[in-house]
């Protein structure tokens, strides 16, 4: 065997010195007050959240629990301490359309006070107002009115009546009206007495009762002008006793904020209203009929939000700033349509549905305007319509706010149609890289809101600035979540955890989250121990802790393999036969796992039959790789004679889905120990995907994959002999876990980087792989030579072959 | 033996309808009687002197809400007073279940004599006003005053208990005319007024040569009820009479507690 390509032990993981950790424990470290080597994301926030023109919204990709919300709201929070708080919003009824209300701007703060003098002064009406029209001065002046009417009016009966009985008419009332008749005293003239007057008399009688008639028609028909009259000159009374009432406590206000225009307008239109719509302070509470108190929900007296008067002049402060410091910075957790939106609530009034102004309801761009609003793309987007009402809403820089069913027309009820509100916020949408990109392809809108992407790096390099930064972002963490501060061993150890994670020995991941739970969980275990810090030993049993809750499903697998149930050689040799490494995943574990792969070669017409494919079992980069494969086979063997062989290759025992081209090399290795007839050593595993010049390339999950080779070796017990082959450009990737490092100091267990096929083959067959000559041929005793050599003789059965059958046609 | 006043309150109430204002009679006749105790009889009186002028063949009527002018014969007038009469049937039986007091309902046809013959010894004699009396539109009911008619004898007396306990009973104020009261009596009065409240009653002495200036006064003040007490004898009709043609008001007439047996 080779030893030249054999990895030393020192390439198999890349420690972290404590020694080279210049603090004894993170209780010296100062908090890190930004993320380890986000510069560009945070360049891109910093811009984004400054440039105030349209558009510039800003979308924070990356993967989860890299920090991006910790520093978008870390940023924000700063940036907004140092700006303007935002206005205060209120809707206030509109006495020209009510289903209109209008929104008035007042600076932070005097929303609330004026909805409390507002409430001031609806109480003090309330007492004012009754107090004024329950006063004598007012009875006397209105019941001068009502009697002027009612002597005019029987004046004018009088008169009529007067001169009817002058002309011996009396006039009498029926029922339903007035009637005139013959009379003598105060009896009325019956039909005999009638008849046995003189005819001239009778005449006379009648045209006199028709004259009677009328002229008591026309006093009659001056009545209802009278009676409207005297209603005019009430109301006048009414109004003038209100404003009498009212006018101070309007005064008052109007004074207090004449620096606010539209509230000053409003109070002139209160002013107005109040006088036309007295009866609203007049009524007791206690007169509401006896179907509201049936139906309306609360018997007694009502209280000051329900009272008519307060459902007219009250103030609905719709966004309140009052004592913020800077402009809003919103975190909405629930970004529905009316979360974000505003929604128009109702209240069930005897048995119908009603609202008001003062029923409607901001949502989170309210309570953001003039500020940032930070929000979750994936929840975004999962929220019917949401989506689509914040871009709305950002297009027309307006909030206008309507039910799901107005804005889609979905339903043509009448109901309020709030004024719309100037809008002028940053949005922040923090998402996954999927949906940013999508969004950018999917939606044409998408690129004009969110011009700004503040994409966030998966893992940073792992030089020493960086890993003196990452210790006190250890510190900063131990700090924030109250745990136990970490010895440098300690850290040292997540730091080493932290480069597992990234899948690569030189980086270090910038998710913070799995670190940071690694964190809670040791300072359980060092609790428990008893200890002050978080040392290695309690880093090391979270660590385990967390494999061993996660990896019930790699045991059994590894278990099937040890009782023989998956067949799977660690020793012995075998003709196209070889140990393929793959990785699952599930959930958030990865882990390794051996799989036999097989190839068997026929006479053929030069097809390499992918078997996993055949059965659509494959993906299309496997496919890829075994296509390479074949014209690896070709170019390198069969230049100069057709390729006359038929190769299948399988993953023995597998039933699902076979992806990615890793098990390219491991297939190719097969094939060629197939055509050679060359016998693989079954200590090895191997993984790496190989290009058309036989060149062994980079693969993912090499840590895990070597592990897992190496799990079923150390169960079946070190042969001495066992390793795994990887591709040179994976070494860097090596952080393989201490157990592995172990047995490779032993020499139990082996770790070899080859560059091509022919490296790899030389480890697995133990022979010379053998490099063409100059006429292309391979040295004797080679493995080339061997393959070579069999493809020939395929090629020459097969041109025999075809002889054959072309003579056959021929006759 | 000394007599005792019966404070019973009032036991039997008459109440006379078939006048312009039935109407405002069931109002004034339902803060009579808040309580039980009071036995109410009502009775619509067909007025007699109608059906003579319907007979006659040119006797036309002008409507109070339209102002238009139609012949009214003796058929459909007997229909319209059917109407009324059972609709103030209908304010009596209201008001009386409300008050849980035995009632009863007749329509007398004549003259207004004969129905007060029958109600000689009752407490209460309720009236509307006179079919003769042309009243103008009720703006403003609920701002009219209770009078009282105040002789300062002792008919006058419960009359003036009636307008007090009436006043209190509905917010109203309180008007009490008199013509002819020493300066004692009316301080007496104003002390039993100051009960109300302020401004809550008033005293108006008519002191006048002419004979119809008192019964001008109350008219001018267009009460609600005007509270008389009633003669020695009963309800003498004359009086009663006179009154209802000059005012547009009901008229409420309280007889004094008769005294134990």
């Amino acid at each position: 065997m080779p030893k030249t390509r054999e990895l030393p032990v020192s390439a198999l993981h890349r420690s972290c010195d404590p020694q080279q950790l210049d603090f004894e424990t993170t209780s010296e470290l100062a908090d890190l007050e930004h993320l380890v080597a986000q510069d560009r994301a945070t360049e891109a926030i910093h811009l984004g959240a400054s440039i105030a023109q349209e558009g510039y919204n800003l979308f924070v990709l990356g993967q989860e629990g890299t920090g991006r919300r910790t520093l978008v709201k870390q940023y924000l929070d700063e940036k907004a301490r140092h700006e303007t708080p935002a206005s205060d919003w209120c809707y206030l009824n509109n006495f020209d359309e009510s289903r209109q209300p209008k929104a008035i701007e007042l600076p932070a703060g005097r929303g609330r006070e004026l909805a409390s003098d507002m409430n001031q002064l609806i109480d003090d009406a309330r007492a004012a107002i009754p107090a004024a029209f329950e006063s004598e001065d007012y009875r006397t002046r209105r019941e001068s009115i009502q009697n002027e009417l009612q002597e005019e009016q029987e004046a004018a009966f009088e008169e009529v009546s007067k001169r009817a009985k002058e002309r011996g008419i009396g006039i009498i009332q029926t029922p339903t009206g007035i009637a005139f008749a013959p009379i003598r005293g105060d009896e009325t003239i019956g039909p005999e007495e009638f008849n046995k007057l003189p005819e001239a008399e009778r005449e006379r009688i009648v045209r006199e009762t028709e004259e009677v008639g009328k002229e008591l028609e026309a006093v009659m028909r001056q009545a209802p002008k009278r009676v409207r009259e005297a209603r005019r000159r009430v109301r006048e009374l009414d109004r003038e006793v209100a404003l009498w009432a009212v006018g101070s406590l309007i005064e008052e206000l109007t004074q207090k904020y004449q620096a606010h225009e539209p509230v000053v307008t409003y109070l002139q239109q209160v002013s107005e209203d109040i006088v036309e719509n007295i009866g609203l302070f007049r009524a007791s509470p206690d007169e509401r009929s006896p179907l509201q108190q049936l139906f309306g929900g609360r018997i007694g007296g009502e209280d000051r939000e329900t009272s008519p008067a307060t459902q007219r002049y009250g103030v609905n402060v719709l966004v309140d700033h009052a004592g913020a410091e800077g402009a809003p910075v919103v975190y909405e957790d629930h970004p529905t349509f009316q979360q974000l939106l505003g929604r128009i609530e109702h209240i069930s009034q005897m048995g119908t549905l009603v609202t008001n102004f003062l029923l409607v309801k901001g949502g989170a761009l309210h309570e953001a305007n003039g500020g940032y609003l930070v929000l979750d793309a994936r929840k975004l987007l999962t929220q019917p319509f949401a989506y689509e009402g914040l871009k709305r809403a950002l297009h027309s820089r307006e909030l206008r706010i309507e039910s799901l069913g107005q804005a889609y027309s979905l339903v043509s009820t009448v109901s309020l149609e709030p004024e719309p509100i100037p809008l002028s916020v940053k949005v922040v949408l923090i998402g996954e890289r999927l949906l940013y990109y999508l969004l950018q392809a999917l939606d044409p809108e998408f690129p004009t809101l969110f011009k700004v992407a503040a994409d966030f790096e998966d893992e940073v390099d792992r030089s020493q600035e960086n890993t003196r930064l990452y210790a006190r972002l250890l510190a900063t963490l131990a700090r924030r979540d109250s745990l136990k501060p970490l010895d440098r061993q300690a850290v040292a150890r997540i730091i080493e955890e932290s480069a597992r994670e990234a899948s690569d020995g030189e980086k270090l991941s910038a998710r913070i989250r799995p670190i940071s739970d690694v964190m809670r969980e040791a300072d359980f275990f060092a609790t428990k121990a008893g200890s002050e810090v978080i040392d290695l030993g309690a880093v090391e049993q979270a660590v385990e802790s967390r494999v061993r809750r996660s990896s019930r499903i790699r045991d059994r697998m590894q278990e099937q393999i040890l009782r023989e149930t998956i067949l799977i050689d660690t020793e012995g040799d075998a003709v196209g036969q070889i140990n393929g490494l793959a990785v699952l995943q599930i959930g958030d574990f990865s882990f390794g796992r051996p799989n036999r792969i097989t190839a068997r070669v026929a006479l053929g017409s030069g097809k390499v039959i992918d078997i996993e494919r055949e059965v659509e079992l494959g993906g299309p980069i496997h496919s890829k790789g075994v296509f390479i494969l074949s014209s690896y086979l070709a170019a390198t063997y069969a230049s100069d004679q057709p390729l006359s062989l038929s190769a299948s290759l399988v993953f023995e025992q597998s039933y699902s889905g076979v992806e990615g081209d890793s098990a390219s090399c491991a297939e190719l290795c097969a094939l060629l120990s197939a055509l050679a007839d060359a016998p693989i050593s079954q200590s090895f595993g191997i993984t790496g995907s190989v290009n058309q010049r036989g060149e062994v390339q980079a693969i993912g999950g090499v840590n895990e994959k070597i592990e897992g080779f190496f799990d079923i070796c150390k169960a079946r017990g070190f042969t001495g002999s066992q390793g795994v082959l990887i591709p040179a450009a994976n070494v860097k990737h090596l952080m393989l876990r201490s157990e592995v490092r172990d047995a490779a100091e032993g020499g139990q267990f082996h770790v070899f980087a080859v560059r091509d096929v022919d490296e790899a083959m030389e480890i697995l067959t133990g022979l010379p792989a053998g490099k063409a000559g100059p006429d292309g041929t391979f040295p004797d005793g080679t493995l080339n030579q061997r393959v070579s050599a069999r493809l020939a003789d395929l090629a020459q059965k097969r041109r025999k072959q075809r002889g054959g059958e072309g003579s056959e046609g021929e006759n | 033996m000394t007599p005792v006043v019966d404070e019973r309150r009032v036991r039997r109430i008459v109440v006379v309808f078939g006048g312009g204002s039935d109407a405002s009679v069931a109002q004034v006749l339902a803060s009579l009687v808040p309580e039980r105790d009071a036995d109410i009889t009502g009775v619509f009186l067909e007025d007699h002197t109608l059906f003579r002028l319907a007979e006659l063949p040119f006797t036309s009527e002008v409507c109070r809400i339209t102002t238009v002018r139609r012949p009214l014969t003796a058929r459909e007038l007997k229909r319209q007073m059917k109407v009324q009469a059972l609709r103030a049937e209908q304010a009596l039986r209201l008001v009386a279940e409300r008050a849980g007091s035995p009632w009863s309902f007749r329509t007398h046809r004549g003259r207004l004599s004969t129905a007060l013959a029958e109600a000689r010894d009752v407490d209460v004699l309720l009236l509307g006003t006179s079919r003769w009396a042309l009243a103008s539109a009720g703006e403003g009911e609920l701002l009219r005053p209770i009078a009282v008619l105040f002789d300062h004898t002792d008919t006058g007396v419960p009359a003036l208990n009636a307008g007090i306990e009436l006043a209190e009973r509905t917010g109203r104020r309180l008007i009490v005319f008199s013509s002819d009261a020493p300066i004692e009596v009316q301080s007496d009065l104003a002390r039993q007024l100051r009960s109300l409240g302020p401004k809550r009653a008033a005293v108006r002495v008519i002191q006048s040569a002419e004979p119809g200036a008192l019964l001008m006064a109350v008219r001018r003040t267009a009460p609600a009820v005007l509270i008389v007490g009633a003669a020695e004898a009963g309800f003498e009709e004359p009086r009663i009479g006179s009154l209802q043609r000059a005012l547009r008001c009901p008229i409420a007439v309280v007889r004094a507690a008769s005294p134990s047996p």
